[in-house]
């Protein structure tokens, strides 16, 4: 088990980017096919992650792994005057999961995830004109989670486990005054919180609701900066050993899922986001506290809608769509360029295909963020334009 | 159960079509001409001094004059501004920074060339380095410049106004045949801060004489049927040129004052020769007494029996009572120069003569109808705290605080910026104007660097 979990993360060299804020919400394909309206389904291994309770409905052993590739697209133009459009750099993101459930007895399950919840990807050409604001940030995080799942009585179960998690922060950017590259790498080894899910069917087969808790998460990255600049003003430079805590949010989603007939499923999702948590990005230098950063976020906590259905096709394949309207934790006047957020409307497709034991579920999400004018910032106002075409596929084996 | 496949179908085709209406709406809208509102920039002049032309770092050079706050008001206004533009090696003197840390620059020896002599008319930006009140209606060359009558002819007038060639007469003459609609005007300062950089040795202009020459520049602007904005003069004693050397010749002190018998720095107030007062180191940290830029040489040799600063500066024979034997600034026969100090009666002197000044031009703007730009407010309130601009913070503070020059007394292009944009936030509430404000982080950092910025 250790080893496939170390070869899943040495496989995946770089997970990141997108959905509000710096959460990552796709996490399985046929979740993501129906426009992540999963809490009140939560019927396959990545139910682990949207619902740990759901496992309850899942026998023997099953496994279950997969990606999503995130090609993300986004553009500024600004400030008025200015014209000229400034492109983010193409790249190409791969959050990986990775899932394990197994039935002890009629009650008692268990389940494992891995996955990479939070993550941010974002750079801008070298000479834009946001340069001393954003350059290239990146966060990565891998979060690992096993659960315990216990069916209380026929039509309700429950389920929580903790969580352990890690992950690596590098922001490169420029500095105003002598136009220098100051460079920041953070890594936090360890990271707790935990994770809890119930699942109550008033009428089996036909109605479910589903419940699920994740708890706030705070890395304390610790790492160091270095500096690229002229000689001359080197010594002026920040350099040395740095610390830095991000909190990821608290997240409660209530979900509900219908089967209008054997055949068609109806499911909706209220996700609650605790983004206020994220208020400011505080970098403290241990040697020289002049060069401290405190930036504020002042990020406000939000929620995402998803609507999904799923259509039997026969035995074998499974037709899923969905949409979902995300609003973004950031008012105008404190949207910045290393995460420039916008609410967000997805539209999704997928299916899946069964032969025996082994399914393949494939997924096909576009998110189109509103267009974003900023009037108001005291850093930097302008029009943001934002797209993001993703792909899943996770491969299933039921023992 | 075909029903149900209907729906599916159905929903699927709804959101397949609301993907394909979804294509990117990234479009770029050319701008609109900028409002002026009431003011009309057709004809756009600025006269004054060194802060005018867009001087820095020492030095007056093309890409600093790109920055001067004239030229970047017009780019905001898509006006024409021809400005009298050098070189980049610049006016000799251009001073570039060898290391921060330890503090080293560099002088340059080479001069650089004016590089539009010949444009055939007078320059929109008549500002010229070191010009007084005096020299805007009256000087019209090297020779007849307010500071060739103190001994101290300046060629810059040559350059800028070309009498040889054009003809014209003085900043405010050759302006009144552009036949401008607009004009800035800031001048006055090296009225008080020639006094103030030379530790209170040169004279300031009278006050009255400052009153009486500013009603005459007011009266003759007035007559030219134009939109005048003037600015007035910010404190002096708050530039680094004043403020950075105090500190650590302060922390020199402090480790000087452990020496059984040292009671303080030792310097000269204007007139004397052997000093009478001596500073604490308080009064250093503190900036209770100045002590300017070009003490940053001497400081090092505090306690040192040295009479170097008489040798740099060529003061022979030492005056009578000066003992380079004694420790200097320790002792009262080899005391702290008067040029590189003002003391508390010189700051008080300067702070009295400023705010005349800037009466003076506050009441002419007043009787004239011209808009006052309150620089000097401004700059107490960015000099009080961090001044953050479009995510870029600005302190006062030497080179790091990325406001002000090398030379400690001009702008860095930002700084100009800075001015620009508080030029037209003033002209936009005046005029009933929406010119758009200068984007900071878009104007380069202008410290140069040894081997080239």
């Amino acid at each position: 088990m250790k080893k496939i979990i170390l070869l899943i993360i040495t496989l995946s060299i770089s997970s990141s980017l997108m959905a509000g804020g710096f959460q990552i919400n796709e996490h399985g394909a046929k979740a993501m096919a129906m426009g992540g309206a999963f809490t009140g389904l939560a019927d396959d291994p990545s139910a682990v992650y949207f619902n740990p309770a759901g496992i309850t409905q899942l026998d023997g052993t099953q496994i279950m792994t997969g990606l999503t590739l995130i090609l993300p697209s986004a553009s500024f133009r600004g400030p008025s005057p200015e014209i000229t459009e400034y492109d983010m750099k193409k790249q190409v993101f791969n959050p990986i999961n990775f899932y394990l459930t197994h039935k002890f007895n009629e009650k008692l399950y268990a389940g494992i995830s891995v996955n990479n919840p939070y993550g941010l990807g974002t750079e801008w050409e070298e000479d834009w004109i946001g340069k001393y604001l954003a350059g290239k940030t990146e966060v990565t995080t891998f979060f690992i989670t096993p659960v315990i799942a216990y069916k209380l009585m026929d039509n309700l179960s429950l389920s929580a486990g903790p969580t352990y998690a890690f992950g690596d922060v590098a922001i490169s950017k420029k500095e105003g005054l002598f136009d220098a590259s100051i460079n920041l790498e953070g890594k936090a080894n360890s990271a707790w919180g935990f994770s809890a899910g119930a699942l109550y069917e008033p009428i089996k087969n036909k109605l479910s609701f589903g419940l699920s808790f994740k708890s706030e998460t705070k890395f304390e990255f610790e790492g160091n900066v270095t500096s690229e600049g002229s000689p001359v003003v080197e010594p002026a430079l920040p350099t040395g050993n740095i610390s830095a805590d991000l909190t990821t949010p608290m997240n409660l989603t209530f979900g509900v899922a219908y089967k209008l007939n054997p055949k068609l499923t109806l499911a909706a999702d209220y996700q609650y986001i605790g983004w206020s948590c994220y208020d400011t990005l505080a970098v403290e230098f241990a040697e020289n506290d002049e060069w401290n950063i405190s930036a504020p976020r002042n990020y406000q906590d939000t929620y995402i809608l998803r609507f999904g259905c799923e259509y039997k096709l026969n035995e074998k394949i499974n037709l899923r769509t969905g949409i979902l309207f995300d609003n973004n934790p950031v008012e105008d006047e404190w949207v910045e360029p290393s995460l420039p957020d916008a609410d967000r409307i997805g539209f999704s497709s997928g299916l899946s295909y069964k032969l025996k034991d082994f399914s393949i579920d494939l997924a096909y999400l576009f998110l189109r963020f509103s267009e974003r004018e900023i009037t108001t910032s005291e850093i930097l106002n302008g029009v943001y334009n934002s797209t993001a075409n993703l792909i899943g596929i996770n491969l299933s084996y039921k023992f | 159960m075909k029903y149900s496949f209907k729906l599916f179908g159905c929903i699927l085709t709804i959101l397949s079509l609301a993907l394909i209406g979804c294509e990117d709406r990234t479009e770029l809208t050319a701008p609109q001409t900028p409002s002026t509102g009431d003011a009309d920039f057709s004809c756009f002049v600025t006269l004054g001094n060194s802060l005018t032309a867009g001087y820095q770092n020492n030095s007056l050079y093309g890409s600093a004059q790109e920055c001067s706050f004239g030229n970047l008001i017009a780019q905001q206004v898509w006006t024409d501004y021809e400005q009298p533009l050098f070189d980049d090696t610049g006016t000799s003197g251009k001073m570039s920074l060898i290391t921060i840390d330890p503090l080293i620059i560099n002088y340059s020896t080479e001069s650089g060339n004016p590089v539009n002599l010949n444009y055939p008319a007078s320059y929109n930006n008549l500002g010229i380095p070191g010009a007084f009140l005096w020299d805007v209606l009256n000087a019209t060359d090297s020779t007849d410049c307010y500071t060739a009558q103190l001994g101290y002819p300046n060629a810059l007038f040559d350059v800028i106004l070309r009498n040889s060639a054009l003809g014209l007469g003085s900043q405010f003459q050759q302006a009144k045949v552009l036949n401008p609609t607009f004009i800035l005007l800031w001048i006055g300062n090296n009225d008080i801060l020639m006094h103030a950089t030379s530790g209170g040795i040169d004279p300031y202009t009278p006050k009255p004489f400052f009153e009486t020459w500013y009603g005459e520049l007011a009266d003759s602007l007035a007559t030219l049927n134009a939109d005048v904005v003037v600015a007035n003069i910010p404190d002096v004693g708050a530039i680094p040129y004043f403020t950075t050397i105090g500190h650590p010749l302060g922390d020199g002190l402090k480790q000087a004052m452990a020496i059984p018998g040292v009671v303080g720095l030792f310097y000269q107030k204007h007139g004397e020769t052997v000093a009478s007062s001596f500073a604490d180191t308080l009064a250093l940290w503190n900036n209770t007494i100045l002590i300017t830029l070009p003490g940053a040489t001497y400081a090092p040799l505090l306690g040192q029996s040295t009479g170097q600063y008489y040798r740099d500066n060529d003061i022979s024979p030492i005056p009578a009572g000066i003992d380079t034997t004694q420790v200097f600034g320790l002792h009262p026969q080899n005391p702290w120069p008067d040029a590189l100090v003002l003391d508390e009666d010189e700051i008080a002197t300067i702070v009295d003569v400023t705010n005349s000044y800037n009466n003076t031009i506050s009441d002419l703007a007043t009787a004239n109808d011209f808009v006052l730009v309150d620089i000097y407010t401004f700059f107490n309130e960015i000099a009080a705290s961090v001044y953050s601009a479009d995510g870029l913070d600005f302190t006062t503070e030497y080179i790091k605080g990325g406001l002000f020059s090398l030379d400690g007394v001009h702008p860095t292009s930002r700084g100009y910026a800075i001015v620009a944009n508080k030029f037209i936030e003033t002209i936009n509430a005046e005029f009933d104007a929406e010119i758009p404000y200068i984007y900071i982080p878009t104007i380069p950092g202008s410290i140069p660097l040894a081997g080239g910025i």
